[in-house]
């Protein structure tokens, strides 16, 4: 289970610098906004950002109740598991 | 130093210094695609701006430039006098931002643990707390 958790955290701390990097490029971009370069470099964290969120998603649940919810049997968001009992 | 990408447009300079103000979005229209390309310096960008700037301006900033580098050191006795002459020809009221390029990032992990993903953002906190 420790294992699982130290994914989670290895996990979301990937979204974390990928969505940090975004908000970066997207600061640049407000007064550079004709930057081929930094257009072209967000599109690619764009597309990585998805990816990680999605993966994140599918193995330990919603990572906020704006995703879907994947399983049409059971409400995901509150049945993964809380930060105070040991869940990042 | 890419200053300003229209440095020739009287629109945005003052009439007797030809200091151009802060720059804007707005103001990068004249410019090729708005950006230096990673690694070559601004001067190179092909959209003309440096090469508008008078020799005494492009003095000032260099001057400048030098002593921001010699502000960070802390013997140096001459940051009132160096900073003067950098803004010695600069209308009282405005204010000046020297503009970025593209160029010098860090990769995604590092900028998350320094707060920018610009290296020449990372700077030392040279000030302190107000008593």
């Amino acid at each position: 289970m420790n294992n699982r958790y130290a994914e989670m955290a290895e996990m979301s701390k990937r979204i974390s610098e990928v969505g940090f990097y975004m908000d970066d490029l997207r600061l640049y971009l407000d007064t550079h906004p004709n930057c081929t370069e930094a257009i072209m470099l967000y599109n690619k964290y764009a597309e990585k950002y998805k990816e990680l969120k999605e993966k994140f998603n599918a193995m330990h649940g919603p990572l906020n109740y704006y995703q879907k919810n994947t399983d049409c049997n059971v409400w995901q968001w509150n049945s993964y598991g809380w930060p105070w009992k040991g869940v990042c | 130093m890419a200053y300003n990408r229209n440095m020739n447009n009287p629109r945005y300079m003052h009439r007797n210094t030809g200091y151009a103000g802060m720059p804007t979005s707005r103001m990068t229209e004249s410019c090729n695609n708005g950006c230096a390309p990673v690694n070559v310096q601004p001067a190179d960008c092909g959209c003309g701006c440096e090469q508008n700037m008078t020799m005494n301006m492009r003095r000032d900033f260099n001057d400048g430039e030098c002593c921001m580098a010699d502000r960070m050191n802390s013997d140096c006795q001459k940051n009132d006098l160096c900073i003067d002459s950098v803004f010695s020809k600069a209308p009282i009221g405005m204010t000046y931002v020297p503009w970025q390029s593209f160029e010098d990032l860090y990769c995604d992990e590092k900028a998350l643990m320094r707060g920018t993903i610009f290296k020449e953002l990372d700077l030392e906190f040279l000030g302190r707390r107000v008593k």
